[in-house]
């Protein structure tokens, strides 16, 4: 009867998905690794209450801050401008699409800060993993963005929020896909690291009408 | 009374006997426009037949109501009846609470129809979001299954009052082991049918105008749908149980106390363990998807026990008959009767079914797994060859009883849950590899506009070649069986020579029964494989990815 219980135990531990027993007993750190994307915890990032008007704004301004002349947009870390305005300078909304879409490292300058505001706390200064995050609005039947083009390498943090119904925001590889439901009003948030170079296809897995078959985008890794 | 289920069913009052014919001949008109609907699904998926999307959506809406709620359900509901009134020999009481509740269920199938072919297609969990666009066809929609609900309580009233009248006047001591289930089987029923109330009528007093928009209605939906399609899965058992009886005369060996244990299993260990459903949804506590996860690996307990029971049972009494060997029983098994075609076929399937079942309810293979075509390519094991096959199998034994008619030509009908077998292996195996791969469920045209794999259109070929294999031995059977109630077709003599009868036979001690237990270590091994290879995937994927969770 506990077959289930006991027996896939072993296999869930031996692919870093649960607690080695050694773990269990505090003989080691015991962090169970999440083998391909599990889903793991990460941080608040004081978007709660993020509403649907607020996400769509920073959505554009996004797009319009990472826009190739092709229409992909690129979120990559950009050169600081002479004096950068933080928010505080500025006054904006500390959670706005400002900082949103900012470079939040300082990889292209060997880890030094940009001293760039990061009022969410988002992520540790300088350090040269720094996600930077991407906004993906998903309505009937579109997904803003729908060209996105990312580095390998490179932590994003995909920030993901369905406008009208829900909607799913998956992922494919090739060999396999990487699901994603989006709910209404609802900030979804993950962290992503495209580990090699392809063009791949994002779309939309949970049905959401007529025109559901054609809902689509497009990731190219460089 | 008589003393097999054959002479029970018989001799019920013609009252009876009218009121099962008309709701096991409405089933299976319901089955047969589900399967219609769904061939077309998987034939326009594969790119047999082109249709524009959103008629493949209807066409997918009809086939999941007509399919999961309405044969299930109704067919469900006939046969509980009908064992319900040759079990305590007296035939139904309070039949017109029957036929209220099936006249219920009836209008809540018009109205599905109708509002599956109104607005947008809701496909069959109806959600509200999309109804938002038409609310007109959302509250026909959910004005069908609210009916449907409303039956559900109504009519399984009638089976509850027919096994314990004789309690209550003191003329019996306690229910046996197949009364017990079917009060059991009852009761479920009528928690179904609040469920379904509790899911849709918030939707329906919105579109009204009457109350707020049902944000909770996917949480719901889980929980109700989970309920919905695993307690079928007792009602699977419990007729397993009866239709071992009616073509061999083999009862449990363990005794009635425990057959009744078993049966109770299922309202402890189903309702828990809905929340593997909800694995993707941004808003889940990690605590709860731990807890989920474990609380998953137990929804086959009772199915997995009844099953030991049973084949233990029929093993120890054919090999008392003849055969040597591991499989030598299995050849004297009475192959003649489709029913036992059908329950073997049932068995196999469920093996499969539970296999993939516990490789989607593994909490860390849901980024992959869940929302793609491993879904429908597992739980077609369960509804189409282990639920649907042991539905007719019972209707095949039940009507031909009813009606004092032969089966119709069974030397055909008993090769036919062999050919939905097949189609069903070439449809599961090319949905669980499709989804391993990240094809999507509920979507007509998989091609994405050149960007998909190839791959993922052959498989989609595969699907609708074994799809329509599968659909089409499945309508030969439930045309088969319809037939049975034919009033042009000459009446028989009882004995058709189609069962074998050893229930006057006592086991020879020391026998030993190896098929249950071998085929739950084969079922362990195949859930090891799958699962390992689902990890294997995961790692192979070229993305490092965690969250997921939403705010």
């Amino acid at each position: 009867m506990g077959f289930g219980a006991v027996s896939l135990y072993g296999l869930w531990a031996a692919y870093g998905a649960a607690p080695t027993p050694l773990a269990l007993l505090g003989h080691t750190d015991g962090h169970p690794g999440a083998p391909g994307g599990g889903h793991a915890g990460h941080g608040v990032h004081g978007t709660a209450g993020l509403n649907t008007e607020e996400f769509q704004r920073r959505t554009v301004g996004f797009i319009e801050r990472y826009r190739l002349p092709d229409g992909t947009v690129h979120p990559r870390r950009l050169a600081p401008p002479a004096s950068v305005p933080t928010a505080e300078h500025t006054g904006a909304d500390p959670a706005g699409m400002d900082h949103g879409g900012m470079d939040h490292g300082g990889m292209d300058h060997g880890g030094i800060d940009h001293g760039v505001a990061d009022p969410q706390g988002s992520a540790a200064e300088g350090t040269p993993a720094e996600a930077i995050d991407v906004y993906l609005a998903a309505g009937m039947w579109y997904y803003l963005p729908d060209r996105l083009r990312v580095d390998a390498g490179q932590p994003y943090r995909f920030r993901m929020m369905a406008l009208d119904v829900s909607h799913g925001a998956s992922i494919q590889f090739g060999r396999g896909g990487r699901m994603v439901r989006l709910r209404p009003g609802r900030l979804t948030e993950m962290d992503i690291t495209f580990q090699r170079p392809g063009r791949y296809l994002i779309y939309c897995t949970v049905y959401c009408g007529p025109a559901h078959d054609v809902m689509q985008a497009t990731i190219e890794v460089v | 009374m008589g003393s097999t289920y054959k002479e029970r069913f018989a001799a019920l009052p013609a009252r009876d006997r009218r009121l099962l014919v008309v709701m096991s001949g409405a089933s299976l008109g319901m089955l047969l426009l589900g399967i219609a609907g769904g061939l077309l699904t998987a034939l326009a998926r594969g790119g047999l037949i082109d249709i524009l999307p959103n008629t493949g959506y209807r066409l997918l809406t009809l086939h999941g109501v007509s399919i999961f709620f309405y044969w299930l359900f109704v067919a469900q509901a006939a046969l509980l009846l009908g064992f319900a009134a040759v079990e305590q020999g007296r035939g139904l009481l309070r039949r017109g609470l029957a036929w209220v509740g099936f006249a219920l269920m009836l209008a809540g199938f018009g109205a599905s129809m109708a509002g599956a072919h109104i607005g947008v297609p809701l496909l069959y969990d109806g959600a509200p979001g999309l109804g938002a666009l038409a609310p007109s066809g959302l509250l026909v929609f959910n004005l069908g299954y609210l009916l449907l609900g409303v039956g559900l309580l109504v009519l399984p009233a009638a089976a509850i009052v027919t096994l314990l009248t004789p309690r209550w006047e003191g003329r019996q001591d306690r229910l046996s082991a197949v009364g017990f289930a079917l009060f059991a089987w009852a009761g479920f029923l009528m928690v179904s049918g609040f469920a379904a109330l509790y899911t849709f009528l918030p939707g329906l007093l919105w579109a009204l105008g009457l109350g707020a928009f049902p944000e909770n209605h996917g949480t719901n939906w889980h929980i109700v749908f989970h309920n919905m399609h695993y307690l079928p899965l007792m009602a699977t058992v419990i007729l397993w149980y009866v239709l071992v009886q009616a073509l061999t005369g083999v009862k449990s060996v363990f005794g009635e106390r425990f057959s009744k244990i078993v049966f109770a299993m299922y309202l402890v260990f189903v309702p828990p363990t809905s929340l593997y459903h909800m694995f993707l949804e941004p808003d889940l506590p990690g605590a709860v998807r731990v807890t989920g996860s474990l609380l998953s690996l137990f929804v086959s307990v009772p199915t997995l026990t009844a099953f030991l029971i049973i084949i233990a049972s029929l093993e120890i009494h054919a090999r008392g008959q003849a055969g040597r060997g591991l499989f030598g029983w299995l050849q004297v098994l009475p192959w003649r009767h489709p029913a036992m075609s059908a329950l073997a076929v049932a068995v196999l399937s469920m093996g499969l079914g539970i296999v993939f079942a516990f490789v989607l309810i593994q909490e860390r293979l849901a980024p992959l797994l869940s929302d793609t075509f491993f879904v429908p390519g597992y739980f077609h094991f369960f509804t189409v060859g282990t639920v649907s096959l042991t539905l007719l199998a019972a209707l095949a034994v039940m009507l031909p009883a009813l009606g004092g008619r032969p089966l119709w030509r069974p030397g055909l009908l008993r090769w036919m849950p062999w050919l939905v077998f097949a189609g069903l292996l070439v449809f599961g195996a090319a949905g669980v590899a499709a989804g391993y791969l990240g094809v999507p469920r509920r979507v007509i045209d998989v091609a994405y506009q050149g960007q998909a794999p190839m791959l993922w259109q052959g498989l989609m070929l595969a699907i609708a070649i074994g799809g329509a294999v599968m659909a089409s031995a499945l309508a030969v059977i439930a045309a088969g069986v319809a037939a049975s109630l034919w009033r042009g077709r000459v009446p028989v003599p009882a004995s058709a020579g189609l069962t074998v009868d050893w229930g006057g036979s006592t086991p020879a001690p020391g026998v030993a029964a190896w098929m249950g237990p071998l085929s739950v270590l084969i079922i362990v091994a195949a859930m090891y494989l799958f699962t390992a290879l689902g990890f294997e995937l995961m790692q192979w994927l070229p993305v490092a990815a965690s969250g997921g969770g939403g705010h």
